[in-house]
């Protein structure tokens, strides 16, 4: 799952980029609400982890020209603005979700998890597909009732597919949710080499081949 | 202090007091004079009517005929050859036989007497009155007069002890108004109802509740700005803490101690700077008037940063900094000048250059701080020294007060911080201006 970070305090974000890349996140992080609104045009994510007070563009200001730009990327907003006026402004502006700073990582996590399965429409957080289940907060992965053990670039692109059944993913798409922009040496075929170690986990039927398109998982 | 109540009530008791006392003083002479005629006047006819009905002259002497007992008026009749008995009652036994004619007073056997005397050829008729008896007649006269406006006394007390209430009444609503006030109500106490004696007081209250107001809103926002600024530093520990429980390996949690050292050393920061902004706030009561040397501070602010300018190969440039006396307060100038210094090898870049410099005279000098580094945009120049303001490209572990604090304590010393452009080494200059005030002028 590919998470933007928008927060200007250095210390606060190096923390978070470092615990959410353990959670298995990938993170891009900036510290600025104008380059904020730039990306968001260009990439696409799976969740964004919005701070208020941010120079040059404020927070709102920032998630409100999203929204008017009709991008519905799921907000999670952290702010050191606590009272409830603050809160319904900001849930009003389009945030997902508001919390306060300072906040337990581990309820970021699962606030995350939990934006994200709304938004997806699943009210379990577990992805169920034929014999295989993916849940997400545990990062447990069952085929036919038997523990597999996948990375955690499998896992992402696993979870990333089975999101959607149907949909067909880009290898470009499936580049972009593993890496953040300074990943590691990306290679042209990278996504091609975790969809086939994944397949050898479990089992050549369910990743499609969309030729010359992409990858997805079929509708059961 | 006694209550103004009780000086009026006491003051106007007084003046009543004293004032009967004069009317009765008054009064008294009056009617003394009143009845030394009366009395003379009856003295005369008691002789004349003697001379004329009363004992011939060969009556032997004394005849003592008292005339009215109660002014105890006696009178007696005696021939030119014969002199009163040495038994005769008083007075006349010792009365002289040549008594001269007409009114006279003598003291005979220890009283005064009144006397009036008629003479002819051949007869004398004196007639004498003690003279107390005018006295005690006169006392009682004007006691019987005046008697009723003593007896009065007590309720002209009552009307002045009312009169003084309801003069007072208005001290007295704004005294209940004020004792009823919420320790949080400062607003104005309404002046249209309050007689002018009072209004000067009253705007005087008003004026001092409109600055206490303002103050304590200034300290509110300060303290809900300060604390809102607490939360970042703390949500930072608070995540770091979290990173270093989550290392799984040795490097990753040397790297997440550093962090957390750092977030604490942040929150050190802030927290020192929250303090100095208090102790140097314009309320606080820190001497000012101080003259001392500028170079001594800025050296000794320097020395701090040695250690740091050398571990960055800073090429420090010192420009007349011999002995120049300014006013204000050595200690706060020395947190002014280490937070220019400090800002000037902070933000300058491994190798480059601080120079640090004081011109001008005797408490009027310039201290200049130029650095290399990046320098602040004409835009930012004003907002870096507001409260808790950090610019983008700050150092992590600022505050956002340095500067705040640094132009708190130049107000205070009637010193002025200005922000520009180094011209030859590229970075900031910082200069601080020492003006003196006009009762402080430096000495020829």
């Amino acid at each position: 799952m590919k998470v933007l970070l928008i927060e200007d305090d250095r210390m606060i974000g190096w923390s978070l980029r470092r615990g959410l890349v353990d959670e298995g996140f990938t993170v891009d992080w900036l510290d600025d609400g104008d380059a904020a609104v730039v990306i968001c045009a260009e990439q696409s994510y799976d969740v964004a982890i919005l701070d208020l007070g941010l120079p040059s563009r404020d927070g709102l200001k920032v998630l409100a020209e999203l929204r008017h730009q009709g991008n519905s990327l799921p907000v999670v907003i952290v702010t050191a603005r606590e009272t409830v006026p603050d809160r319904i402004k900001g849930l009003n502006a389009g945030a997902d979700d508001y919390l306060c700073k300072p906040f337990d990582f581990d309820e970021l996590v699962a606030r995350l998890h939990a934006v994200m399965r709304r938004r997806a429409g699943l009210a379990s957080a577990v992805l169920e597909y034929r014999d295989l289940s993916l849940n997400p907060t545990t990062r447990r992965v069952v085929h036919q009732g038997r523990q597999i053990v996948l990375s955690s670039k499998e896992f992402s692109l696993l979870e990333a597919l089975l999101q959607r059944p149907g949909t067909v993913l880009t290898r470009i798409q499936l580049r972009d949710k593993l890496y953040g922009w300074d990943g590691d040496d990306v290679g042209s075929n990278t996504v091609e080499v975790f969809i086939h170690s994944l397949r050898r986990k479990i089992g050549y039927d369910y990743i499609e081949n969309v030729r010359n398109v992409g990858y997805r998982i079929p509708v059961p | 202090m006694k209550s103004i109540r009780t000086r009026l009530l006491l003051g106007l008791l007084a003046s009543v007091v004293l004032v009967q006392v004069f009317i009765y003083l008054l009064i008294y002479a009056r009617i003394e004079d009143e009845i030394d005629d009366l009395f003379d006047s009856e003295l005369e006819r008691s002789a004349l009517s003697a001379k004329a009905n009363g004992p011939q002259a060969t009556t032997p002497l004394p005849e003592r005929r008292v005339e009215n007992p109660q002014q105890e008026m006696v009178v007696a009749a005696w021939s030119e050859a014969e002199t009163p008995a040495s038994d005769a009652p008083p007075p006349f036994a010792g009365i002289p036989r040549t008594i001269p004619a007409g009114f006279s007073k003598r003291m005979i056997h220890d009283r005064q007497w009144r006397l009036f005397t008629l003479a002819d050829s051949n007869k004398r008729v004196v007639a004498a009155q003690p003279a107390d008896i005018r006295n005690i007649a006169a006392r009682k006269i004007t006691l019987r007069a005046i008697g009723p406006s003593f007896a009065a006394l007590p309720l002209a007390a009552l009307m002045i002890w009312l009169a003084v209430f309801y003069g007072l009444q208005p001290l007295a609503r704004i005294t209940e108004d004020l004792r009823r006030r919420s320790h949080r109500d400062l607003s104005a106490i309404d002046v249209a109802e309050l007689p002018p004696d009072l209004l000067p007081v009253a705007l005087a209250l008003n004026e001092l509740m409109q600055r206490l107001s303002a103050t304590i809103s200034t300290q509110r926002t300060f303290i809900a700005d300060a604390a809102h600024e607490l939360l970042t530093p703390l949500t930072a520990l608070k995540l770091q803490a979290q990173m270093l429980a989550r290392s799984k390996s040795p490097v990753r949690e040397r790297e997440a101690m550093a962090e957390l050292q750092g977030g604490i050393l942040r929150t050190l920061e802030l927290a020192r700077g929250l303090l100095t902004l208090a102790r140097h706030d314009s309320e606080a009561d820190l001497p000012y008037g101080d003259t001392f040397d500028l170079s001594a501070t800025v050296r000794n602010s320097l020395a701090i940063h040695i250690p740091l300018t050398e571990e960055k190969h800073l090429h420090v440039e010192t420009c007349h900094l011999g002995e120049m006396l300014v006013r204000g307060n050595s200690e706060a100038v020395a947190i002014l000048s280490s937070t220019l210094i400090d800002n000037a090898v902070k933000y300058t870049t491994h190798g480059g250059k601080v120079r640090i410099g004081i011109y001008g005279q005797r408490l009027r000098a310039e201290l200049r701080i130029e650095d290399s580094g990046p320098g602040i945009p004409v835009e930012d120049r004003e907002r870096v020294f507001d409260r808790f303001y950090r610019r983008r490209d700050a150092l992590a572990s600022g505050s956002g007060l340095g500067l705040a604090i640094a132009k708190q304590i130049a107000a205070r010393c009637d010193a002025t911080i200005v922000l520009g452009e180094s011209l030859d080494l590229g970075g900031l200059k910082a200069s601080v201006y020492f003006m003196p005030n006009a009762d402080c002028a430096p000495e020829s």
